[in-house]
């Protein structure tokens, strides 16, 4: 049995993207909430980079624009800035999704710490948080959380969109 | 193409936000929207509150009851004295001609909903907005001193930017000196005073109140205790740090203050 992406239209799974969307913005809520917390890594971010892997016939930008205006929102940061964030780390994916594909789950987690990385660089040039020396070794340290988050969420995302083909 | 656009639409929106006040309406909604991802958001500590509250025992309550009344009896007592030493402040302003006097002030009490801390943004959800009145730049307190002040609001919340956030300056003064400083938060739980003299005579302890200078937040009002003074070479002015007054990580009830107006004062 493969541990990678299933055949699956977005029509088919509309709900459960919007489901897991919220998910993520409830998780990230959630973390904004602890200062520790400052090594979760983004959920939203990470369930974007899911499904725009999962759909090849969608581009995910008005997603990742959306997506990006309620992070503003949340974080009090300039509107659009998390969208262009966004944006910018879905293009990168839309580019290699093929070859991201083809990768296990494993090989996706190390991949994934570059797109986190990515965006920890873009917001740490764009918002220049004031951190202290633990809050930016937790900062960097961020992305490499995706080794354990990934695998969970990507096995759990392609069980639950089995389950959904098979009913 | 469409990343092109999304990409144009990102930037003109920054811009706009940045540069214009046309926003605040758009974010507005875009925190209405939010609103439900909050509340789901605190429902795993509103249940451990609820468990634990239920279990906790009969002889608590009770104890937390008598405290209360005791609370409450030593407060109006001491209400009492204010409202003498109010009338010997009025009696000698009267007599010394000043025109300092501190404005009255209406005051609303709302409840902390959500609590956000960190490196970006220090902010508190309240759970009163449009509906009750309430309007941006209004000054947030809780039984300590200046929390923030209201920057956005919805129909029925509002959000408090914390004095401890890096955008967020207030006006101050040290209460044993009366020297003017600014204070700005430092994005962890801190707050810096800005511009005090390196031949000030500020020492570690000493209080900071509001000075009331800028017209938002009324003078008088404690903000912050000096925690650490440096001395930087080659710098005029002295490293300060305090630490805020306010308990904003565990107040639940605070109150939003909204200055009375002059017609209001006399009724």
């Amino acid at each position: 049995m493969t541990d990678r992406f299933i055949n699956l239209e977005f029509s088919q799974a509309r709900w459960l993207v919007l489901i897991t969307y919220f998910l993520g913005l409830t998780l990230d809520t959630m973390m904004s909430m602890q200062e520790a917390t400052l090594l979760a890594p983004s959920f939203t971010l990470l369930f974007l980079m899911y499904w725009s892997a999962q759909f090849l016939k969608n581009t995910h930008f008005i997603s990742a624009f959306l997506l990006g205006l309620l992070l503003d929102a949340l974080y009090g940061t300039t509107l659009g800035a998390h969208s262009l964030i966004l944006i910018t780390i879905t293009f990168i994916m839309l580019r290699y999704r093929l070859l991201f594909r083809s990768h296990s789950v494993l090989q996706q987690a190390f991949v994934i710490i570059f797109y986190l990385m990515a965006y920890q660089f873009i917001s740490y040039v764009m918002f220049s948080p004031n951190l202290t020396e633990d809050q930016a070794l937790y900062y960097w340290s961020m992305p490499f959380t995706s080794l354990i988050a990934w695998p969970i969420l990507a096995l759990s995302l392609r069980w639950v969109t089995q389950k959904l083909i098979a009913s | 193409m469409q990343f092109v656009i999304a990409f144009i639409l990102a930037i003109a929106l920054m811009a706009a936000d940045h540069y214009g006040k046309l926003m605040g309406s758009f974010r507005s909604v875009l925190l209405t929207t939010l609103n439900p991802i909050e509340q789901a958001a605190t429902l795993p500590k509103q249940f451990y509150v609820l468990v634990t509250t239920d279990f906790a025992s009969m002889d608590e309550l009770k104890l937390d009851n008598q405290k209360l009344k005791t609370e409450i009896l030593l407060l109006k007592a001491k209400m009492q004295q204010y409202t003498n030493m109010e009338l010997e402040i009025a009696r000698l302003e009267g007599l010394l001609g000043t025109t300092g006097k501190m404005d009255g002030q209406k005051v609303q009490i709302a409840t902390v909903i959500f609590f956000s801390s960190n490196p970006l943004s220090q902010f508190i959800t309240l759970n009163k907005g449009q509906l009750d009145k309430v309007d941006k730049q209004q000054v947030v307190i809780d039984e300590q001193g200046i929390m923030g002040q209201i920057i956005d609001t919805t129909l029925t919340t509002s959000r408090v930017l914390l004095i401890t956030d890096p955008d967020h300056q207030i006006p101050v003064r040290i209460q044993r000196t009366g020297q003017r400083g600014i204070l700005t938060g430092s994005g962890h739980d801190t707050v810096t005073l800005s511009f005090i003299p390196k031949n000030s005579s500020i020492q570690v302890g000493d209080l900071i109140e509001s000075s009331g200078l800028g017209d938002v937040f009324p003078s008088g009002y404690p903000v912050a205790k000096v925690t650490q003074i440096n001395e930087v070479d080659g710098e005029p002015y002295l490293e300060i740090i305090a630490s805020p007054v306010a308990n904003s990580r565990q107040a639940h009830k605070v109150l939003i203050l909204t200055p009375e107006k002059k017609g209001e004062q006399n009724d």
